[in-house]
């Protein structure tokens, strides 16, 4: 059932636009230029490859912050069907981030061919990227579920959490680097789960070397942490769902 | 018939709190709870409501609007939670409270069943089992593989129903669908409840129509204001509805 809803899912955001399955390509495309553009003179001599690891930061990024955003609705979404069936509603926030997984899947492929044309070659450490994208996708699933139970019933998480990806663009190294800032401001930068994925994916990609364990480890703790607090309290405040739409 | 009960159901209540129905935002929610209390409006859906439904058995819930009956009727599907009482369903349930749940206008009319099947907990090859009959019952062969958008309402509510008589099974609980389609249909639709009884499964029927209830032998539970007013032989409790009907329609008039 995850997987129809999934696919419905995507196929309705395409459809009606010739290019609807470029589209998803091109948005990535056309930020990393806009982004490439204006900071390339002034990050570039400073990190090495780096379109590619602008590329890489803004891609992982994108999937945390669309796979998300689209849990907040995610329930609304799919009102009528809960109003008539009955059905685990754990489904619909499974089908809202594989949606979102679809996408990101194929921006890895742009993502990958970006990596072969630069590098010149991609490593065995290649293989690397799956348990990281599953580590990945554990986060977002985790961040999501607590999302879609508060969506149901504040109106306004969509706002706030709007702001909070705003603003996490910028306290995630996208288009800058870590060394940039003070120890102190890198601590903080640090909390961020995001920070070390995308520093794992560029150790990888970049780095031609092992991602470090060590934050890698945090993010699968903070997302375990995240997960059973969020699936606890969806699966508490399920059954009111259907009075709330 | 076998006393075997499927449904059964003590002092079954629901209240909704309509005073929270809104959502709030973070903000209010906060002052709320800063302020100790919530704003807070009940409303009875249903109280006490006391049945016994055995397996093979046709119930038809019957009561004016706003009575209550589809609450009933999403509680029994564990659709919604009740507030007090208990209630025991046995089996599997399926549920038919709206024709054409599911289907997406954009999409053809198989890819609309095959979703259909998935939301139902079908699997694609049962699916493909059941597209023949599906196809065969709507009478929309040559369509099928047009946009949904494509077809007529009429169309639209063929397909819904031929889809759903095609995916039901154990205890089915319908809610006031069935009044669609030319005669022809509508008779073709009977003949598909009577199909589904004679396979013995139970059905739970919310009705306006009247004459449906004459047609089949079983019972009828009558709601109103969300008390259960009669609970019995079909016949009676119907005779019993129409009677309280007449009655308000006369004290309407004067």
């Amino acid at each position: 059932m995850i997987w129809s809803l999934a696919v419905a899912d995507y196929k309705m955001r395409d459809q009606g636009t010739i290019l609807g399955f470029l589209w998803t390509l091109l948005h990535p495309l056309i930020y990393f230029l806009v982004l490439y553009g204006l900071f390339v003179k002034w990050m570039g001599p400073h990190i090495s490859d780096f379109p590619l690891y602008l590329i890489i930061g803004f891609i992982q990024w994108n999937f945390f912050a669309s796979g998300t955003t689209s849990a907040i609705m995610c329930i609304f979404r799919y009102g009528n069907y809960i109003k008539s069936i009955n059905f685990p509603k754990s489904v619909l926030v499974f089908s809202s981030v594989l949606s979102a997984l679809f996408i990101h899947l194929l921006e890895l492929l742009v993502l990958i061919i970006f990596w072969f044309i630069i590098k010149g070659h991609v490593g065995f450490k290649a293989v690397l990227l799956i348990p990281l994208l599953l580590v990945n996708i554990y986060l977002v699933l985790s961040v999501s579920f607590i999302l879609a139970t508060l969506g149901v019933y504040f109106m306004d998480i969509s706002r706030i959490w709007g702001i909070f990806m705003n603003i996490g663009i910028f306290i995630t190294p996208i288009f800058y680097s870590m060394d940039m800032l003070s120890p102190a401001k890198q601590k903080i930068i640090l909390l961020n789960p995001m920070t070390h994925i995308i520093k794992a994916t560029r150790d990888i990609m970049i780095g031609n070397t092992y991602p470090e364990l060590s934050g890698l480890f945090y993010v699968f703790l903070l997302s375990s942490v995240l997960l059973v607090t969020g699936y606890k309290m969806f699966k508490a405040k399920e059954g009111c769902f259907v009075e709330k739409i | 018939m076998t006393m075997d009960p499927v449904i059964e159901t003590k002092n079954l209540s629901k209240i909704f709190n309509i005073g929270t129905r809104e959502r709030l935002t973070l903000f209010s929610d906060l002052r709320y709870r800063l302020s100790g209390e919530y704003p807070k409006r009940e409303l009875r859906a249903l109280s006490d409501i006391n049945i016994k439904v055995n397996k093979g058995e046709m119930v038809a819930i019957i009561g004016p609007n706003g009575a209550g009956k589809t609450t009933l009727l999403r509680i029994l599907a564990g659709i919604m939670a009740h507030t007090a009482g208990s209630y025991m369903v046995k089996g599997e349930v399926s549920c038919v409270f709206e024709l054409g749940l599911g289907f997406n206008p954009r999409f053809t009319a198989i890819e609309n069943v095959y979703l259909y099947g998935a939301l139902h907990g079908l699997t694609r090859r049962e699916m493909d089992l059941k597209l023949p009959s599906i196809i065969n019952f709507s009478e929309l062969g040559d369509f099928m593989g047009a946009k949904l958008s494509e077809f007529s309402s009429g169309m639209r509510a063929r397909l819904a129903f031929a889809t759903v008589i095609e995916t039901l099974q154990g205890i089915v609980m319908i809610d006031e669908i069935l009044a669609v389609g030319d005669v022809s249909f509508q008779d073709k639709c009977a003949g598909a409840i009577d199909g589904i009884l004679e396979k013995g499964n139970t059905i739970l029927y919310i009705t306006h129509g009247l004459d449906v209830l004459r047609k089949y032998n079983g019972k009828a539970l009558y709601i109103d204001g969300g008390n259960q007013i009669a609970y019995g032989d079909m016949k009676e409790v119907a005779g019993l509805y129409e009677r309280d009907v007449s009655q308000k329609k006369k004290d309407l008039c004067e």
